[in-house]
């Protein structure tokens, strides 16, 4: 049975745009004892110090919070594609994680040669789509989709997995937000258009995308959060323009997305290149609910 | 590889054999074009698609795990093995004058539909002649990158790949894995993902202002 997710923010702290960004780092907020611990970055693959700093600053949160693998929500190498810089604007900056045995799950951004499917420590399987799931209690399954080119064949493909998935979370990760304040790019309203009636249906609880160039966690909408984390590596001071859809927004400094599954509650903590904490909070799973009326048709892709 | 109108039948015929090769490059069922203009263009994809198959089985396979030296290589391998085998390509090869017209027409309807504003402003999202890309030394500034758009020439690298709008991209004729639609200003593109090479191109597909030619 389908359910509808109707989760809610149980607790957020949020500083944000007045926070004093020096000092050494912040504590971990995260509880630290869940079954599920990654990071989410995106629109690093810059090959700047600003991406180094905030690699390093992964490095030292995960002596704290042992996570065991990255997802990426694109824009993994902006620029040219040559085998230098893969390795300048990703094994280097990741090699201590990637030495710890970190895995690395990546999504498209606009700037990503579709090849990167191809390109091992990406864990793309040779695929623009794909998915994955994590030993969790109730399951944990993870969607990976190129918002670049949704075309009927990934429609079809996402409409069918999310319907197979018996998995309690359901977490999706591509590249362009379909909320977002921003004032360069904004929300991808057709592509919500294209993607919410699917997620609302199949249950999707949380969905981390890219492409502007800040932090923001966006309140829930239609019982999904949705993250922006697009500054991994690239940054736009002063882009995030505060939509009444926002809950938080950072956009003083480069920042990264811890996230832990502790049954059923999600923990995050936003983390800034200088290891100050800009958010963090805790979304909860709500227990299943059916959607479908009887004798009711699956809604339209579109 | 332009046809007479005599040949009508063998096209037909080509594109049905053409259809019957390749399940996958079935029109998605909201594609409002002729059916012969259809088959005409997908007949003109498969064989760019067979030249791209030709050469992927010359060259080393690239699987899954590649390294990212295994993938520059393949990379430059298929360029210049299309880009020889594509030697005095033309534009309007696979965009012959009837499909571009049709294409032409899906796009000014999408943009006219009530949505079209969100349509303009997806293809404004990565669209080269909109977007910049972040420099190295500070990623807080950006640099242009200009793509030059020319058949068989190389689609620059610096520069990003704009968003194809779903609404649109599902009325469009579908495409095989190997080529994919793309918008450099107003020009819709052809591109060959693998290769970085540009097939073909549609001059001001879309006939709105706000795109940047």
């Amino acid at each position: 049975m389908e359910r509808l997710a109707s989760r809610f923010a149980l607790s957020a702290s949020f500083a944000l745009a007045a926070l004093p960004l020096c000092g050494a780092a912040q504590e971990l907020t995260l509880p630290n004892r869940g079954q599920v611990r990654f990071a989410v970055i995106g629109d690093m693959g810059t090959a700047s110090r600003a991406q180094r700093e905030v690699a390093q600053q992964m490095v030292r949160f995960h002596a704290k919070f042992p996570f065991t693998f990255v997802i990426t929500v694109g824009d993994n190498i902006l620029g040219p594609e040559t085998a230098r810089d893969f390795k300048a604007k990703f094994e280097a900056p990741y090699a201590d994680l990637l030495a710890a045995g970190i895995k690395f799950y990546a999504s498209l951004g606009n700037h990503d040669n579709p090849e990167q499917r191809n390109y091992g420590p990406f864990s793309m399987d040779g695929q623009r789509y794909y998915t994955f799931s994590m030993e969790a209690p109730g399951g944990l399954r993870f969607f990976a989709l190129d918002s670049n080119y949704m075309d009927a064949p990934q429609l079809a493909w996402l409409e069918k997995e999310l319907s197979a998935s018996g998995s309690e979370w359901k977490l999706a990760f591509f590249h362009h937000p379909l909320y977002s304040s921003g004032k360069t790019h904004g929300s991808s309203l057709d592509l919500r258009k294209t993607l919410e009636p699917l997620f609302t249906r199949y249950g999707v609880d949380v969905v981390f995308t890219g492409h502007d160039h800040f932090y923001e966690r966006v309140k829930p909408q239609h019982a999904i959060t949705y993250f922006v984390a697009g500054s991994a590596g690239s940054l736009r001071k002063g882009d995030y323009r505060k939509q009444p859809f926002s809950a938080v927004g950072f956009d003083r400094d480069y920042a990264f997305l811890l996230v832990e599954i502790d049954g059923a509650k999600l923990h995050f903590q936003a983390i800034s290149r200088t290891g100050q904490t800009v958010d963090s909070g805790v979304i909860a799973l709500a227990p299943a609910q059916p959607t479908a009326t009887p004798g009711g048709s699956p809604l339209p892709l579109r | 590889m332009r046809r007479h109108p005599s040949c009508l039948l063998l096209v037909l015929l080509a594109a049905s054999c053409s259809l019957n090769r390749n399940a996958h490059i079935a029109p998605a069922a909201d594609v409002d074009i002729d059916a012969r203009v259809l088959a005409e263009f997908q007949e003109e994809v498969e064989d760019y698609v067979d030249l791209h198959r030709e050469l992927v089985e010359r060259i080393p396979t690239v699987g899954p795990n590649a390294t990212a030296e295994e993938i520059a290589a393949h990379r430059e391998k298929m360029t210049r093995g299309i880009q020889a085998k594509r030697k005095g390509a033309k534009r309007g090869d696979i965009f012959e004058s009837r499909v571009e017209a049709a294409i032409r027409r899906v796009i000014a309807r999408e943009l006219a539909s009530p949505e079209g504003q969100q349509v303009v402003k997806e293809i404004l999202q990565g669209n080269p002649r909109a977007e910049r890309v972040p420099n190295q030394s500070d990623p807080t500034r950006t640099h242009p990158a200009a793509v030059r758009v020319v058949v068989n020439g190389l689609y620059n690298e610096d520069a990003p790949l704009s968003s194809m709008p779903p609404s649109l991209l599902l009325k469009l004729p579908q495409l095989p894995e190997q080529v994919r639609y793309r918008f450099v200003g107003r020009d819709l593109i052809l591109r060959d993902a693998q290769a970085n090479l540009i097939l073909d191109f549609i001059k001001n597909a879309v006939p709105n202002p706000a795109v940047p030619r």
